[in-house]
């Protein structure tokens, strides 16, 4: 009996233990969070606008340019943005399971380039065609980062080795609401050129100058945008993983706790039997 | 009174400007353009230097940007900049002392000899920008 006591002691305590751990996970996900949002929220318009901006100019009809011509697919680029670190709930598998499906999905040649060493790994545990792995974001205004795996991404698809940039990576609409989303890099999605617009845009300087500046700016924007937005999901991943952890800990302190107190009371009563019990022995004789 | 039209100056890092303005004049690739209402349709490059807004009500207000992107609409103008203060909001001593510093880079005889002169240029530009702008807010 002693002994169960005992052993319910220790599990309290360590439950206690790893509740302060998650507690304070919970706090510094909260503080990174609160910070990657600002962000996220003070160029939501820009880049929103952006991308109208660049959708305009693409459903210019006549206009063309490499990263608005759709070719014949023999190869396909999958940019799969997730994070460093675990302790963040289904965070990273659900991105990986839903690139996973895209690539197996494929029946052309797929190579895969991870941003976040978790995404590495899991990669290198399935059978894809890794050809690049980067760190992830190590902090919301990390620029250099986007910079160069936008012109790894640009470059890979200028020399023609894929015809198609996709990418799969968690989006960032609200602190509980961060869906993974797979969308299209290159080339960059026309819509609307049967003349739903009749827009006669003057292009200064002429349009095919300002499209080979405007595009892959538009690009690089996208993939900024698309690495913050991981990066922000990722520390609100974390810290409701965190919080529900600290809750379930608190929970699970107050089951042993009572198990505890039975525990004890059973103990007390025994002893207390013993001693009543001794007591009219002793009498009888 | 004149017709305004709608503009919003929006950079990465957040919204510079949000309202109904008389006229606008933007620092395009070739030179300075204005846009008044009822403007063709146009997305035009934007260089380094200065947007110059008439709100519809009052006073002109100035905005340093590096570089973007215009687009005019149907009486709405977006300027989106990769980066841009207003007026009032630059430090003049910063850009003073940032734009000293991109001139003795540039001097020749620095210590680097490797360093990137186009990117020093660029830094000298914007600094410059910088300081004309607040010149103009406090004249």
């Amino acid at each position: 009996m002693a002994l169960n006591l005992r052993v319910l002691r220790r599990k309290i305590r360590t439950v206690r233990h790893i509740q302060q751990i998650t507690r304070a996970m919970n706090l510094v996900a909260a503080a990174k969070l609160s910070r990657a949002q600002q962000i996220v929220q003070a160029g939501r318009s820009y880049y929103e606008r952006l991308r109208q901006v660049t959708e305009h100019v693409a459903a210019v009809g006549e206009l063309d340019h490499p990263y608005l011509q759709a070719q014949q697919v023999n190869a396909v680029a999958v940019l799969v943005v997730g994070g460093d670190r675990g302790l963040c709930g289904g965070f990273n598998s659900s991105i990986w399971e839903s690139a996973a499906e895209y690539i197996a999905s494929q029946t052309v040649a797929t190579r895969v380039m991870t941003v976040g060493s978790r995404m590495e790994r899991l990669a290198r545990r399935a059978t894809v065609d890794l050809v690049r792995a980067w760190p992830g974001l190590s902090g919301p205004q990390d620029a250099g980062l986007a910079a160069e795996i936008a012109s790894v991404v640009r470059g890979t698809y200028e020399q023609g080795e894929v015809e198609v940039v996709q990418a799969v990576y968690a989006d960032f609409v609200s602190v509980v609401r961060h869906p993974v989303r797979n969308e299209q890099l290159l080339p960059i999605v026309r819509q609307g050129i049967a003349g739903e617009r009749e827009a006669e845009y003057l292009f200064e300087p002429p349009a095919e100058q300002l499209l080979s500046w405007l595009l892959p700016r538009a690009v690089d924007a996208e993939i900024r945008r698309i690495l913050l937005a991981t990066h922000t999901a990722e520390q609100a991943a974390r810290m409701m993983a965190m919080r529900a952890a600290t809750d379930n800990a608190e929970d699970m302190i107050e089951d042993l706790t009572r198990q505890l107190n039975r525990a004890r009371q059973e103990e007390i009563t025994a002893e207390l039997l013993d001693v009543v019990s001794g007591a009219q022995a002793v009498g009888e004789e | 009174m004149a017709v305004s039209f709608h503009l919003q100056l929006m950079t990465p890092e957040g919204v510079l400007f949000d309202g109904q303005v008389q006229a606008v004049i933007l620092p395009g690739h070739d030179g300075y353009f204005g846009v008044l209402a009822n403007h063709a349709p146009l997305v035009a490059e934007l260089g380094i230097g200065e947007v110059v807004v008439t709100p519809a009500d009052g006073q002109r207000r100035y905005f340093a940007i590096t570089g973007g992107i215009g687009e005019v609409g149907e009486n709405t103008v977006a300027v989106l900049a990769d980066g841009g203060e207003a007026g009032e909001d630059i430090d003049a001593g910063r850009a003073k002392a940032a734009a000293e510093r991109a001139r003795h880079r540039l001097g020749g005889e620095g210590p680097e000899p490797d360093i990137d002169v186009q990117r020093a240029q660029l830094a000298l530009a914007r600094a410059l920008n910088r300081l004309h702008v607040v010149s103009e807010v406090s004249s």
